[in-house]
């Protein structure tokens, strides 16, 4: 069926391109899972400083309601980490927030399963060579991002064509710091090293797939609506 | 010269056509909110297109909820490719003679099946 969409055509023949382009970048339940993944992160950098404080002040119920709290972001870490649970929640995430629009299915293929499962080995195989390669003190910290690239850019091809910007982005920062361009923090802003690559340029793609699937959807629509009016035939 | 298929050339079903060659399928309500048709209206034309065996329709319970899946077949991938062949011929043989129709083109009596 590839004679169908043609790319160029402006007219109803531009369609399918259009539902395509809608139907990858739904992207808001990403966006979500992102920002949920960077409070976590805030609660496992910030709640053992405010655990250490209220310790040290001996102030008994912040020290409580701190460990209550570390314990809670573990547990939703944990959820959201097992498939069943937070792809489910994903997946009716996408549901609510796209009740209205329906579902379009793009079909990734029959070796999608395969892939994931490829990107998955090639992700563990490569944070672990990281943690031995800076234990054994031959990976500098400097370093680790760009390290990290050369896993996670296949990775993101491999998931899903669609996370090529973030992919991009990605393998752009390794490379600026190879380079040495000054964009390394240090001292206690040295993890951002890794969160700005990871969910920083993860969500700025989903928000910007978003702007695109609101795009698409709008065009799509007045092209039917072209349509139906009689004036639109090819 | 090959006829044009009146199932496919019918703007609301053509539409629908093209709306499912871009994906591998598609729901009801997506069909409903992409197209702005009313539910009857949508229906109708996809029982048609159903019947012509052009779209394969795949019913299912998500939950509780009753979900109804349309995809393009194999039929009416060719129909639709054959459809805009004929199209850009007839548009083809316009431009040749030097009269196309100012407003673009529209299906002339007699060039469309009954």
């Amino acid at each position: 069926m590839s004679d169908i969409p043609d790319p160029k055509a402006n007219g109803l023949r531009g369609i399918a391109v259009w539902v395509r382009r809608y139907a990858e970048n739904r992207t808001l339940p990403m966006v979500v899972f992102l920002v949920v993944f960077l409070l976590l992160w805030c609660a496992y950098v910030s709640i053992p400083f405010l655990l250490i404080y209220a310790f040290r002040a001996r102030q008994w119920l912040v020290c409580a309601a701190g460990a209550c709290l570390l314990l809670l972001a573990i547990v939703a870490n944990s959820w959201l980490a097992v498939p069943a649970w937070g792809g489910r929640w994903m997946e009716r995430l996408a549901e609510r927030f796209y009740r209205r629009e329906g579902r379009p299915v793009i079909g990734e293929g029959p070796w999608q399963r395969h892939r994931a499962i490829a990107a998955v080995i090639l992700l563990l195989a490569g944070i672990t060579a990281g943690i031995v390669l800076g234990l054994l003190g031959i990976l500098p910290d400097r370093l680790m991002q760009p390290f990290s690239a050369l896993y996670v850019v296949p990775a993101l091809f491999i998931i899903s064509r669609r996370a090529y910007l973030w992919a991009i982005l990605y393998a752009v920062h390794a490379l600026l710091i190879v380079a040495g361009a000054p964009i390394l923090f240090s001292g206690q802003y040295d993890m951002l090293n890794m969160l700005i690559p990871t969910v920083g340029y993860g969500l700025l793609s989903a928000l910007i797939g978003h702007l695109i699937s609101r795009i698409a959807l709008a065009k799509m629509r007045r092209l039917s609506r072209q349509t139906l009016e009689g004036g639109l035939h090819g | 010269m090959a006829e044009i298929d009146p199932l496919v050339h019918e703007p609301a079903r053509l539409l629908l056509l093209m709306l499912l060659s871009g994906v591998a399928a598609a729901d009801f309500n997506f069909l409903l909110s992409a197209t702005g048709m009313t539910k009857g209206n949508l229906s109708s034309h996809l029982a048609r297109l159903e019947r012509a065996e052009y779209v394969e329709v795949t019913k299912s319970f998500r939950g509780k909820v009753p979900h109804t899946e349309y995809r393009l077949t194999e039929a009416g991938g060719e129909a639709l490719a054959a459809y805009w062949r004929r199209l850009d011929e007839i548009r083809a043989l316009y431009e040749n003679k030097g009269d196309a129709h100012p407003n673009g083109w529209r299906a002339q009596p007699g060039e469309v099946a009954s």
